[in-house]
């Protein structure tokens, strides 16, 4: 079993969505996302 | 009162009735507190219902704030909806390790398998000629803390509706009364939070709509943003302000956490201007979040600084000192001064 993605961290902290996470899940993955886009063009 | 006809009521009142509709809905749900049973609490917001539920159902507890909420934390996990006072704001402290490392904590630490619906209510805020420990706005330091929700009613009607929907909701919220609001009356309908809460995903729309913030009051000069016990300045310093050639929003944020600043950045857009007002001390307090998020997402169209006008970074003052420290109206007034003169 491969460890879990970093971008799990954000699950259950509530459990209904809560605006500060769920704007801080979508910006870690705006930003992880753009680490994979150097390395496809590079 | 029926579903079609308001009733008067006040704010004490409001919570009270929103508080027996949520026992009459669920047999789950328990009320426990310092003095809430047969006195119905310091401030009478459980008046009646240690009557009606008995005493199984509405709990007199110890002099033990870490206890109530320590209890509260295994009723929940036990399946029950413990709602539970916290006499005075100040009082909350010895239960500060169980509700920031354990009811904050338990839904993450068992990754999604345990759920803590507690509601904390806690009257808070001054206003009431007292002293610390009884006058004091300490929602910095929960909403600091995530695994908690933080809301704060500023009319008889939100804290008829919110009551109710953080009893719902499956997450700790900690419900802040502002006691100096409690004895002011509003008009109260019943039938929009019942109709949420009977339809099929009531629970989730219940914690959405409790989340958002409302513009209070329509402008276009300065965005003036408040919550709980400084909705009514706010929109006493819109009604001056307007004498004066000044057009004031007023943004009622109702939830400190999460922090609707998407209400509050669509305004500043539009009004170029800030002013945030809360009880707490300023420093790091709501408004300094709310202003790094403002500045992040609106720099370029505003027309000032963002201004804070809150408590001092000193403990509660004594009475007499009381209008100096908390934000008044000459207060508000000075920093929408400033930024229209910016």
């Amino acid at each position: 079993m491969g460890a879990a993605p970093a971008s799990t961290m954000f699950d259950h902290v509530y459990a209904e969505p809560h605006a500060t996470v769920e704007a801080e899940r979508a910006w870690f993955a705006r930003f992880q996302g753009s680490f994979v886009d150097e390395e496809a063009h590079a | 009162m029926t579903a079609t006809s308001p009733a008067t009521m006040t704010m004490a009142g409001a919570i009270n009735r929103g508080l027996r509709a949520a026992m009459e809905r669920d047999p789950k749900v328990l009320l426990m507190g310092e003095d809430i049973g047969q006195l119905g609490g310091v401030f009478r917001v459980t008046e009646g219902l240690w009557k009606d539920f008995g005493p199984d159902r509405v709990m007199d507890t110890p002099l033990a704030e870490s206890g109530i909420v320590g209890t509260a934390i295994g009723m929940a996990m036990r399946g029950y909806r413990p709602v539970i006072e916290i006499q005075f704001d100040g009082f909350i402290f010895p239960a500060y390790d169980q509700i920031t490392t354990q009811l904050a904590k338990m839904h993450y630490r068992s990754q999604g398998r345990i759920q803590l619906p507690v509601v904390i209510r806690v009257p808070f805020a001054g206003h009431i000629g007292a002293v610390e420990h009884h006058s004091e706005s300490p929602e910095a330091l929960f909403a600091h803390t995530a695994g908690l929700r933080v809301i704060s009613p500023a009319t008889p009607q939100d804290a008829f509706d919110m009551i109710q929907q953080a009893i719902a909701s499956p997450d700790p919220v900690l419900f802040l009364e502002p006691k100096a609001r409690y004895w002011d009356k509003g008009e109260v309908s019943e039938s929009r939070v019942k109709a949420q809460l009977d339809a099929p995903g009531g629970a989730s729309a219940a914690t959405a709509d409790m989340s958002r913030g409302r513009v209070a009051r329509q402008g276009k000069d300065v965005t003036l943003v408040a919550y709980g016990p400084t909705v009514r300045l706010a929109l006493q310093a819109a009604d001056v302000a307007a004498a004066e050639g000044t057009s004031i929003e007023v943004i009622d944020l109702r939830s400190i956490s999460p922090l609707d600043s998407d209400t509050v950045v669509r305004s500043a857009k539009r009004t170029g201007r800030v002013v945030i007002v809360h009880e707490a001390p300023s420093t790091y307090g709501p408004g300094a979040e709310l202003s790094a998020r403002v500045t992040e997402q609106a720099f370029f169209l505003l027309h000032a600084p963002v201004l804070r006008v809150g408590g001092f970074h000193t403990p509660y003052p004594g009475s007499k000192f009381e209008h100096e420290y908390l934000p008044n109206l000459d207060r508000v007034l000075d920093a929408v001064d400033r930024v229209m003169t910016h």
